[in-house]
């Protein structure tokens, strides 16, 4: 390539690379998709699109541990919910898929503490890992202000990983291809 | 159209790796013998192009979404090996640094998305005149792996059942998959299309 088009090449490339980083990672949000876990005596796996609304109305499968067939199989509530109550300790699985392969497996840990806990009694997990100050319980499915403000400061938190994850991604990628490229060119002498 | 872990049965993911990790080997081998070095600038930006436009969803009719892979772009501009190899990279580095995708499922990606998408690119290039064959490239690119994902994942319930007859991972069968993905896929290939032609007028003039 001659000179004069590989410095072309560099500004139009960070410029191009700059605006789709802009647009995308947004979008992307849109299309990922996040689970949360409460375990307790009343399991809640709740799966959302990146950008919080639901996966409602998918098909899911509870699977017990080492348990032969599904232990609850429906679809998900208009809030992209799935409810169970787990009948023995260990890890659960519960599996969304959409026809169109959009979903996710989610290994939920029930242990016997939290199996004996009181019915409001619950642990919190996201797929995203955040620290979660105050108990949560089963309120937590209900929409009220705190619930809300809940939501937005989880929305700002994953919007922050999602960028920082996004861009050492594509940092990461241009360092193994640039090393790619000085071994290349070595190898060539 | 990235498959996430946990959809795949081990029976498909374990030799998957094992194909995939030997064309991993042959097309580096290929690549040290015949890149030169002077593309790789080129190369590094369409890569990272390739990898930047998926992270941008496109909302389809149903309340789904999907997204450019890039593939055909990749494959017009640098040939098939090197859209395997680049979409490896890029799927390995959105499941590791994003979480899309997944580690059990990336050969499974590469080699549908990758390899399959990069080979009906390049039979997309085989049209005249050459702007009609980029943008195949690009159509195809997205529909071919489209096609491929919906039949693996269509594949799981057959192969893969508990003792009550349940399907142990990805649980619809073709008749369901087939329409679901590729039907969508078949509009963002335009996408990819016009992206593959745009990056061609923009890097490619010259490329074989």
């Amino acid at each position: 390539m001659p000179p004069t088009r590989r410095f072309r090449l560099i500004p139009g490339a960070v410029t191009v690379l700059g605006l789709l980083l802009a647009l995308g990672v947004p979008a992307a949000r849109a299309h990922g998709v996040r689970t949360e876990v409460l375990a307790g005596p009343t399991s809640v796996v709740t799966v959302t699109h990146d950008d919080g609304s639901p996966l409602a109305d998918t098909p899911f499968t509870v699977l017990a541990p080492e348990g032969a067939g599904p232990f609850l199989t429906g679809r998900t509530d208009a809030h992209g919910r799935v409810a169970f109550q787990p009948d023995r300790p260990g890890a659960w699985k519960v599996r969304v898929a959409g026809a169109d392969g959009h979903g996710a497996v989610v290994t939920v840990a029930v242990d016997s503490a939290a199996l004996a806990a009181p019915a409001t009694g619950a642990t919190v997990a996201t797929h995203h890992a955040h620290e979660h100050d105050h108990a949560h319980d089963e309120a937590h499915v209900h929409a009220d202000a705190h619930a809300h403000d809940h939501a937005h400061d989880h929305d700002h938190a994953h919007t922050r990983d999602r960028w920082s994850g996004a861009i050492a991604g594509l940092l990461l990628l241009l360092l193994v291809l640039g090393v790619g490229g000085v071994l290349l060119r070595r190898r060539r002498g | 159209m990235h498959i996430p872990d946990g959809f795949i049965a081990p029976q498909v993911y374990g030799p998957a790796y094992g194909v995939a990790g030997v064309l991993w080997a042959a097309g580096l081998r290929r690549l040290r013998r015949t890149l030169e070095p002077s593309v790789m600038p080129r190369l590094a930006v369409v890569t990272a192009a390739a990898y930047v436009l998926m992270l941008v969803a496109i909302p389809l009719p149903g309340g789904t979404t999907a997204h450019i892979t890039g593939v055909g772009m990749l494959a017009a501009l640098f040939g098939a090996w090197q859209a395997f190899l680049s979409l490896s990279l890029v799927f390995l580095i959105q499941a590791l640094a994003l979480g899309d995708g997944g580690v059990t499922s990336l050969p499974v990606n590469a080699l549908c998305v990758g390899l399959g998408g990069g080979l009906a690119a390049r039979a997309g290039l085989l049209l005249r005149p050459r702007a009609v064959g980029v943008f195949a490239a690009g159509w195809l690119g997205a529909a071919v792996p489209a096609l491929l994902v919906a039949l693996v994942l269509g594949w799981q319930p057959h192969l893969a059942r508990d003792g009550a007859g349940q399907p142990l991972y990805f649980p619809f069968g073709w008749q369901l998959t087939v329409p679901a993905i590729v039907l969508p896929h078949l509009l963002v290939g335009i996408a990819d299309g016009a992206v593959a032609l745009a990056a061609w007028r923009a890097l490619g003039r010259g490329t074989p």
